[in-house]
């Protein structure tokens, strides 16, 4: 497979898990926002903070209201963060790659991009926000479903794995830090509504029922954060996705230097314990996370996409 | 659509592909036109809207290069069909085999032993100093004596209803993958018509340009390694070399994923390293394909190429220098070629063709200018036509001026009253004038594809088809 293409390949991955990724976070926050009396409610800004888009947000709108925050998450195709953009990028990486990929999966593709561009600025309005997330969501899904079907179990499957799988555990932690960001900013409050705000977490990575199965009905910050960072079962959690990126490593005869990286990641994770540390620390360590997730990133294109080989 | 089927038009002098003078319809294409004037007007309005709508999501799409902000456009396409008997389609591609036999007999004879030129048939100073000559190919055997592997031959009808050469198209000819999506586009959104023909299938195009490639790989490998060399999403054809690419099982390459090593050899950069390289079917102009040997600015191309071609290590398709025969002038010879090479009468005929180089024929030219059409001999795309009866005398002047400046650079042919077909404009059928380009291969052995691309002029009366120039397409049938 042409190092061009398979780092296509990895993108339209990430592209497409950052979409749908967007689209439940929207959708959570939505719903947790509702659910919680004016006032008391945090603000549509925690989202952009999220997403680490604050000088990106502030470069193209002046207030932080709920129609300026949805509308660059969703449909402002020129912010990079938003669903209309992903797809878009998604539909570029796989017009330039369709020769690999099924030929079904470029239309699917493309009828995303139509659907993403025709309803996406209606569905900045309340009234019609999450049908249109739900649709982006179940299209994505199908791709997903499609791909996951029909393609050769070789290189090309396994970079949009790796892209995948990296993408989510960067989508994770991030919402993980909302999370602490809001406990550390109320903790001076009464916070009455913690259960909603981990319920709806939750629910923004579909991990509610799995949570509930695993660690009881009872919702609390630190079975939360053992849950979404160090379960090895729920396919969202931080040790899940990149304890899976080993395995793609090791197929894909990645470098032992990028094994390592991969490797020391995981430890991380394993050794990991809410109980053993305080909120503070807690944050100190998503955010170092998070840095470790793009140098994952980095140790993947130096391994096999920046075009050195000769 | 019964009263418009009465009511279409058709002149004397004009040949229609599916009517004839009388009315009436064409032997194959009876059964067609039944089928279409039991629908009624919301009927093939719906057809039509099912057509546009699986175009836009099977996301074909056609670039045009001035539409640098836009670079999708929805392809038009006409939902019906053109249809030709099997019987006259078996004596054109006969005619079509031997006129590629013979264009690649005077390609690898004027890069070796020059006979043709020798004997005076072609002007020697014609072939070797029109743009297409390449000094660099002097001297190659490919495998076969074949240089132009696939070949995009642009037919025309005229009034008397037989098929005329307008152009050998042996550069990078594209539009194939048009011609097989558009089939996959009237079985959509025509299933019911297909119950009543035999039609011959048209999707395995790729498979023959497969085996086509295949045949001319160096060494003995059972399975070589084919790639599509593109210049990149921004050409108009990355459609088409995603899809050939795809239908090939090959890799789609630009020219940074591959580099020539120190021994001439072709790899491509994969994930596992470096990978050798059989084949390259090149959709890139030669002029870009190497940088130590033609452009040196180009960066679409592979540097050491033409040094590993040369070298025997890859086939490139179309090779190199192809081109030579690609030219308005040395078409006017293709028929003294078939003579000369293959001691045959040619089966399909050129359009007569005045060489603005020959002093008698320029004065014929400058003289008739408002019944000629007028072409450069090195552009393709329909750039830089003057059709003399559609354009003023101010153009007429302005083109005459250009021929006695650059007398070689011009050929001159009577204007043809190409064939019409019943087309759909705004829901109401009229004629429209069309050509066909059957797409032509040559490897180990020679191939024609069944039918082949029909473009149509979708202005009132236009007699440019060129997708470039706001053309659309037909689907064309060769029914048994």
């Amino acid at each position: 497979m042409l190092s061009r293409v398979a780092e296509r390949l990895y993108w339209t991955a990430r592209y497409l898990e950052r979409a749908e990724d967007t689209a439940r976070l929207v959708s959570a926050y939505s719903h947790l926002i509702f659910d919680i009396p004016i006032g008391v409610a945090p603000e549509w800004e925690v989202l952009i903070e999220i997403i680490d888009a604050e000088p990106a947000f502030a470069q193209r709108y002046k207030n932080r209201t709920e129609r300026n925050v949805v509308k660059f998450l969703i449909a402002d195709g020129n912010s990079p963060n938003s669903i209309t953009h992903a797809v878009r990028c998604v539909r570029e990486n796989v017009r330039t790659t369709r020769d690999t990929l099924p030929g079904k999966t470029w239309e699917l593709v493309n009828e995303l991009h139509l659907m993403v561009e025709a309803e996406a600025q209606s569905a900045v309005a309340r009234q019609r926000r999450f049908e249109f997330l739900e649709d982006v969501i179940a299209r994505i899904q199908q791709i997903s479903g499609l791909i996951e079907s029909t393609v050769l179990r070789d290189q090309g499957l396994w970079f949009m794995q790796l892209g995948q799988l990296i993408e989510r555990a960067d989508m994770t932690s991030r919402v993980l830090d909302v999370g602490d960001a809001i406990i550390i900013e109320r903790k001076s409050h009464e916070l009455t509504q913690v259960p909603t705000l981990w319920a709806n977490l939750l629910y923004s990575l579909s991990a509610t029922s799995a949570y509930r199965r695993k660690m009881g009905p009872e919702l609390e910050a630190n079975s939360v954060f053992n849950f979404l960072l160090g379960d090895h079962q729920f396919p969202r959690s931080l040790l899940f996705c990149i304890n899976q990126g080993v395995g793609l490593i090791s197929l894909l005869g990645g470098s032992p230097a990028t094994m390592r990286q991969f490797r020391s990641v995981v430890r991380k994770l394993r050794n990991f314990h809410a109980e053993e540390i305080n909120l503070s620390e807690l944050h100190q360590l998503i955010d170092s996370l998070q840095k470790d997730i793009a140098s994952l990133d980095r140790a993947v294109y130096n391994n096999w996409f920046a075009l050195t080989l000769k | 659509m019964k009263e418009q089927w009465e009511d279409y038009p058709v002149s004397p002098g004009i040949f229609d592909e599916l009517v004839t003078l009388k009315g009436r319809p064409r032997a194959s294409a009876r059964k067609l036109i039944a089928r279409l004037r039991k629908f009624s007007q919301e009927e093939i309005n719906a057809r039509v809207a099912a057509a546009d709508l699986s175009i836009r999501e099977m996301g074909i799409s056609f670039t045009v290069y001035s539409q640098a902000g836009n670079i999708d456009r929805a392809w038009p396409f006409d939902i019906i069909p053109r249809v030709i008997g099997a019987q006259e389609w078996e004596r054109v591609s006969d005619g079509l085999n031997q006129r590629m036999r013979a264009l690649n007999m005077f390609i690898h004879d004027v890069y070796n032993k020059q006979d043709i030129l020798d004997a005076g048939i072609v002007p020697r100073k014609l072939v070797l100093t029109s743009a297409g000559f390449k000094e660099q190919c002097v001297g190659m055997k490919p495998p076969f004596s074949t240089w132009a592997h696939v070949c995009g031959t642009d037919l025309v009808r005229d009034q008397d209803g037989s098929f005329y050469v307008l152009e050998d198209n042996l550069r990078i000819p594209s539009g194939v993958s048009y011609m097989v999506e558009n089939r996959q586009i009237t079985k959509r959104v025509l299933p019911e018509i297909f119950r009543d023909y035999s039609i011959l299938p048209v999707d395995d195009y790729p498979s023959m340009l497969y085996r086509t490639l295949a045949s001319i790989a160096p060494g003995r490998s059972r399975r070589p390694c084919v790639v599509v060399l593109t210049p990149g999403i921004y050409n108009s054809a990355y459609f088409e070399h995603a899809f050939l690419a795809q239908g090939m099982g090959a890799e789609l390459v630009e020219g940074i994923d591959l580099f020539v090593s120190d021994d001439d050899e072709v790899f491509m950069r994969t994930v596992d390293g470096p990978r050798k390289v059989d084949v390259i079917y090149r959709r890139v102009d030669e002029d870009f394909i190497d940088p130590e040997v033609f452009r040196k600015d180009s960066v679409l191309g592979v540097p050491g190429l033409m040094r590993a071609w040369r070298a025997g290590n890859v086939a490139i398709a179309n090779a190199p220098g192809s081109g030579v025969a690609d030219n308005k002038a040395i078409y006017a010879y293709v028929p003294d070629m078939i003579r000369f090479y293959l001691n045959e009468e040619p089966q399909i005929n050129n359009v007569t063709t005045y060489l603005c180089s020959d002093p008698e024929q320029r004065d014929y030219v400058l003289n008739h200018l408002p019944d000629l059409v007028v072409k450069p001999t090195d552009e393709s795309g329909g750039y830089g036509i003057m059709v003399g009866p559609q354009v003023s005398s101010t153009k007429h002047r302005e083109y005459a001026r250009l021929i006695r400046k650059r007398p070689e650079k011009y050929i001159a042919q009577p204007t043809l009253s190409l064939s019409t077909a019943p087309t759909l404009c705004e829901g109401q059928l009229a004629p429209r004038h069309l050509d066909l380009r059957p797409f032509l291969l040559q490897g180990k052995d020679n191939w024609v594809t069944p039918g082949g691309l029909t473009r149509v002029a979708l202005k009132e009366g236009s007699l440019v088809v060129n997708s470039s120039q706001g053309g659309g397409s037909k689907d064309t049938w060769i029914v048994e």
